[in-house]
């Protein structure tokens, strides 16, 4: 029997050990309630059997068998996926709804300054000879360019800002990286010295660490059985393996020089990976570049640069108050090329723009596979497979030297054109508005006949200036003589009142009746100041289907506004769809490994009055012993 | 089975949820304080777009209206010369129409001579007018050229084409006319031909303006009648050089008609006189009236020369008339172009209007319908403040 004694002795310390240490885990989780990233513990008891071949043994008290991290694998893997999802549509939106806000604010958008430039142009129609009404369109255009430059300024200033997140994010992931491989060196170690016991905090604060890990970039994970965690990141680029780190870093784009690339690797061993570092803040920052700042450039570099042409072209079949033909209105960008730093060819790629109205707003990647070219419209990823030259969305591009295989080059005509757009006109004099060629109706006509205004189809035709007469040879009948050399243009053409016809690079048309013996002519005018012609034709360019021939300007950017607003809108959907989600994996995960004080009171009470019996059983075993002493003392 | 709640989590979802609720107020209160609906882009894209289509149109409407008001004040400027130009026109012939009763002496016609000196002063003076910007109203698009110096027939330094500016979509409007087309490109005599008497007359004979009777038979020739005796006379085709009909019997004042023309002579011709008949060219009112003047400066002089006198007083009336129409035709012209820029105003304000409403229609805030959701809003939030404080007071430590 005095081993009885004995063994309820045991069982009480037993007890009291177990309950002290379950008490400890209680306040340590109380203690924790609001500590992110910490799972709940809990106690594992278990009675202890001495010897199961003893007949009526009762057992040698209880025994705690771990300290238990509660847990959800299945839960935190779906936190860290949900994760990196919302963070990068989230990243996505924030950026992209600063663009949104850009495009349609008063002071920066474009709409209401064509609106001004127009308007300005048409007051000077009204009176075209007046220099205030000439500087104010000379203002207005410097005006415009401003906004085409300082909206091109804040989207590069939007990709500033992409890189140098993009390195904090990098320098980010790298740091976690490595403190994450120090947590599985540490968890090696400890296991393997605890036998069998878990090291819970350094295990919460590991997964702490990959759930940060996992807003950066895509995350994915796999166990070693020595406890290590391995860690993938975008589509399978191993971080860390056991101990081992890689590191990530950024460095230039060989060939977009204004954008980083991510590369993988240590030392002197480092390979660009790319598009496959999705998920996270990184995916969204370049999710943000590729998908809405890019568009938003070209497409606002296509406006500037079709905008910018048009305007020359049309302006140089007009006449300033000099009797000069229109110089440029606006500086045109011409095609930035750049080419790899990889290339080891000698092929030097010129590009020139043969028609604005055809741009699409995209970048062409070039690439030459040792034979010909294949050329890929980055924008829908379109390709071409002709050799150089190469004539394609309005584009020349000619080839010389030897390009070797593999070799790659960038055409880009729309990416800076609104940085590069500028006001040439010095003098509110050289604004050509008027026309530079005047008719007149002979005063001894017989007929009624009236010539109307010329209007200019080419004013770089060569015998354009020279002074022509339109003779009528009979009522119905007219020839047209060019009197400067003499030529006939045409002879015996019939007349029908109202029909154009072409010479020298116009078009004229005659009303009227006319009688045989009536001359018209159209001659060279320097004097004419009143005219507008031109200035007209300027002004209609505000309402012709210049961008791709199917938009104007305003349309353009109208459907440019809208296309940033739509993805905007819709990126909002999406965050706040995988929100939902995320709180959802959150809630699954805190409800199985968080903090309830409820829980811990209940479970504080049970430890405590366990304690207490435990005790008591130790008073009782004492007591015990003492009367079996006093008997035997007797 | 119920989830399991932990601490942290109750109060993180209170958070989040009292977040959402304040976003939501932030919006309503955002576009209750601008009053529109679409506040950015995002809010609604495809609108977004179309607003910026409907600015556009809507700064083009405003610039039509504009360009009205330019055009009406040129036109106005152009109507009241045309008046003046009228005004004087009618005086000028008043002045012949009295040189031209027998009362008239050389004296009488001297101070004639003088006033209509001075209307043609005048003329010159209406016809280089300028508009309020200090451009030339008749010059077309010579703006800075003096268009008419005073010469005869009339020098003219501006050119035959005028500006125009839009006034509505497709729409253009002609803000002048060329001095040429008003003051130069006059038919004279009847429109189709003009007569003249031979200066070497001796006779006493006048010829009459005439009218075209038979127009498909009017071949636009130029004819001449000579008196053979004076009571014979024959029709000289002159272009041709060949007599077309001869030995015809003159009598006064009765018809004369050949080749659908319609004329007839009064007086007393002479062997030897002639008359010509030739196809209206373009006479300037400004040389009209200088031929008035030449015509009444001559001394009163013998029968002949009176009859001479009076053959080109009545050319010059016949001429001033001609300009009369002429200067109507135009004044009726800038009319018709004020009522289409009333017509197209009435468009455009309608055009605008239609624009306001769908602008209104698709950015205006229903704010009914606003501060309902608003008000639903912070009843919601107050709830969870209210809710958020009982909870937290929720805990079995309470009763420990």
């Amino acid at each position: 029997m005095v081993i009885a004694v004995g063994s309820i002795l045991s069982n009480g310390v037993t007890g009291l050990l177990a309950f002290q240490r379950a008490l400890n885990t209680t306040s340590q989780n109380i203690a924790n309630v609001n500590t992110e990233g910490y799972s709940r513990q809990r106690v594992d008891l278990e009675s202890i059997v001495t010897n199961p071949h003893i007949r009526h043994q009762s057992g040698s008290g209880v025994r705690i068998t771990g300290v238990e991290r509660v847990h959800d694998e299945f839960a935190t893997t779906q936190m860290l996926h949900t994760n990196s999802l919302h963070t990068r549509q989230d990243t996505h939106l924030n950026l992209a709804s600063r663009v949104d806000y850009l495009m349609a604010d008063d002071a920066l958008s474009m709409t209401p300054q064509l609106n001004n430039f127009f308007s300005a142009l048409q007051d000077a129609n009204g009176d075209p000879a007046s220099p205030a009404s000439r500087e104010i369109v000379l203002e207005q255009a410097e005006q415009l360019v401003n906004r085409f430059n300082g909206m091109q300024q804040e989207l590069d200033g939007l990709q500033h800002e992409v890189n140098d997140r993009l390195q904090e994010n990098i320098s980010d992931v790298n740091e976690i990286a490595s403190s994450i491989s120090e947590l599985n060196r540490r968890i090696v170690a400890s296991r393997g010295s605890m036998q069998g016991g878990t090291p819970n905090e350094l295990m919460d604060q590991r997964d702490k660490l990959i759930n940060q890990l996992s807003s950066l970039v895509r995350v994915q994970t796999s166990d070693q059985e020595d406890g290590a965690r391995n860690i993938f990141v975008g589509n399978g680029v191993a971080l860390v393996v056991g101990t081992n780190v890689q590191q990530l870093r950024t460095s230039q784009d060989p060939v977009f020089a204004e954008r980083l690339q991510i590369e993988v690797g240590s030392n002197n061993n480092w390979q660009q990976i790319g598009i496959q570092l999705q998920g996270g803040s990184i995916g969204g920052l370049r999710d943000f570049e590729r998908d809405t700042l890019n568009p938003a450039k070209h497409q606002l570099g296509r406006l500037a640069l079709t905008f910018a042409d048009q305007l020359n072209q049309q302006h140089a079949m007009g006449r300033d108050l000099q009797g000069n033909a229109g110089t440029a209105l606006f500086s045109v960008a011409t095609p930035e090329i750049s080419e790899s730093e990889k290339n080891t060819g000698n092929g030097v790629i010129t590009a020139s723009i043969a028609d604005t109205g055809a741009l699409q707003a995209s970048d062409y990647l070039l690439r030459y596979d040792g034979a010909s070219f294949r050329t890929t419209r980055l924008s829908d990823g379109q390709q071409f497979n002709s050799p150089a030259p190469l004539n394609i969305d309005g584009l020349d591009i000619t080839l010389s030297g030897t390009p070797a295989a593999g070799d790659t080059f960038l055409v880009s005509a729309t990416g800076h054109a609104a940085a590069a757009i500028d006001s040439t006109l010095s003098q509110a004099d050289l604004l050509a508005l008027a026309s530079p060629l005047a008719t007149s109706s002979d005063l001894n006509n017989l007929g009624k006949a009236r010539i109307n205004p010329v209007r200019v189809l080419d004013a770089t035709n060569t015998a354009f200036l020279d002074p022509v007469e339109i003779v009528f040879s009979a009522d119905d009948r007219f020839d047209v003589i060019d009197t400067a050399t003499g030529t006939t243009l045409g002879s015996n053409i019939l007349y029908e009142p109202g029909t154009p016809v072409q010479f020298n690079g116009w078009e004229i048309s005659i009303d009227g009746s006319a009688s045989a013996g009536d001359t018209h002519k159209v001659v060279p005018d320097s004097a004419g100041n009143g005219s507008n012609n031109n200035g007209l034709a300027l002004a209609e360019l505000q309402n012709t289907s210049m961008i791709n021939g199917t938009q104007t300007l305003n349309d353009a950017y109208g459907s440019l506004v809208s296309q940033m607003g739509g993805r905007t809108r819709t990126l909002q959907t999406r965050s706040d769809a995988l929100e939902t989600l995320k709180t959802e994996a959150y809630d699954r995960l805190q409800s199985v490994q968080g903090v309830s004080l409820d829980e811990e009171a209940v479970n504080l009470t049970r430890y405590q009055q366990a304690f207490q019996a435990s005790a008591q059983v130790i008073a009782m075993a004492d007591t015990l012993f003492q009367t079996i002493l006093g008997a035997v003392a007797r | 089975m119920s989830m399991r709640i932990s601490t942290a989590q109750l109060s993180q979802r209170l958070v989040a949820d009292i977040t959402r609720k304040q976003s939501d107020v932030a919006n309503i209160q955002s576009q209750i304080s601008s009053g529109k609906r679409i506040n950015s882009p995002s809010d609604d894209p495809a609108q977004a777009g179309r607003l910026l289509r409907l600015e556009e149109a809507s700064s083009q409407l405003a610039q039509y209206d504009r360009n009205a008001s330019a055009v009406e004040s040129r036109l106005t400027l152009e109507e009241t010369t045309l008046t003046g130009v009228n005004d004087t026109l009618k005086r000028a012939r008043d002045l012949a129409l009295s040189a031209t009763s027998g009362a008239v002496d050389d004296q009488a016609r001297t101070a004639l001579v003088a006033e209509l000196e001075q209307l043609h002063d005048e003329l010159y003076d209406l016809g280089n007018i300028k508009d309020s910007n200090g451009d030339y109203l008749f010059s077309g698009n010579n703006n800075a050229s003096r268009p008419f110096s005073q010469q005869n027939p009339v020098g003219y330094a501006g050119n035959d084409t005028v500006r125009s500016l839009p006034i509505g979509l497709g729409r253009e409007i002609k803000t002048g006319d060329a001095g040429s087309d008003v003051f130069i490109r006059i038919k004279e005599g009847n429109g189709n031909f003009s007569v003249a008497s031979n200066v070497a007359n001796t006779g006493t004979g006048i010829i009459a303006s005439g009218t075209i009777n038979d127009p498909a038979a009017y071949n636009q020739g130029s004819y001449k009648l000579i008196f053979t005796a004076p009571d014979t006379y024959d029709i000289v085709d002159t272009t041709a050089g060949a007599t077309i009909q001869s030995g015809l019997v003159f009598t006064e004042d009765s018809e004369i008609t050949f080749n659908g023309i319609s004329t007839s002579i009064q007086g007393v011709p002479q062997t030897g006189d002639s008359f010509e008949i030739t196809p209206s060219g373009y006479k300037d009112l400004f040389s009209t009236v200088d031929d008035l003047i030449s015509a009444l400066a001559v001394p009163t002089g013998n029968e002949s020369d009176q009859a001479s006198r009076q053959q080109n007083v009545d050319g010059v009336m016949v001429n001033i008339d001609q300009a009369l129409e002429h200067i109507n035709t135009f004044r009726s012209r800038i009319g018709s172009r004020a009522n289409s820029i009333d017509n197209s105003r009435d468009q455009n304000s309608a055009v605008q209007l239609q624009i306001n409403r769908t602008q209104a229609g698709m950015e205006d805030l229903d704010y009914t319908q606003a501060i309902t959701d608003l008000q639903s809003h912070i009843s919601s939030l107050e709830i969870l403040h209210k809710s958020y404080s009982r909870i937290e007071n929720l805990s079995l430590f309470n009763y420990l």
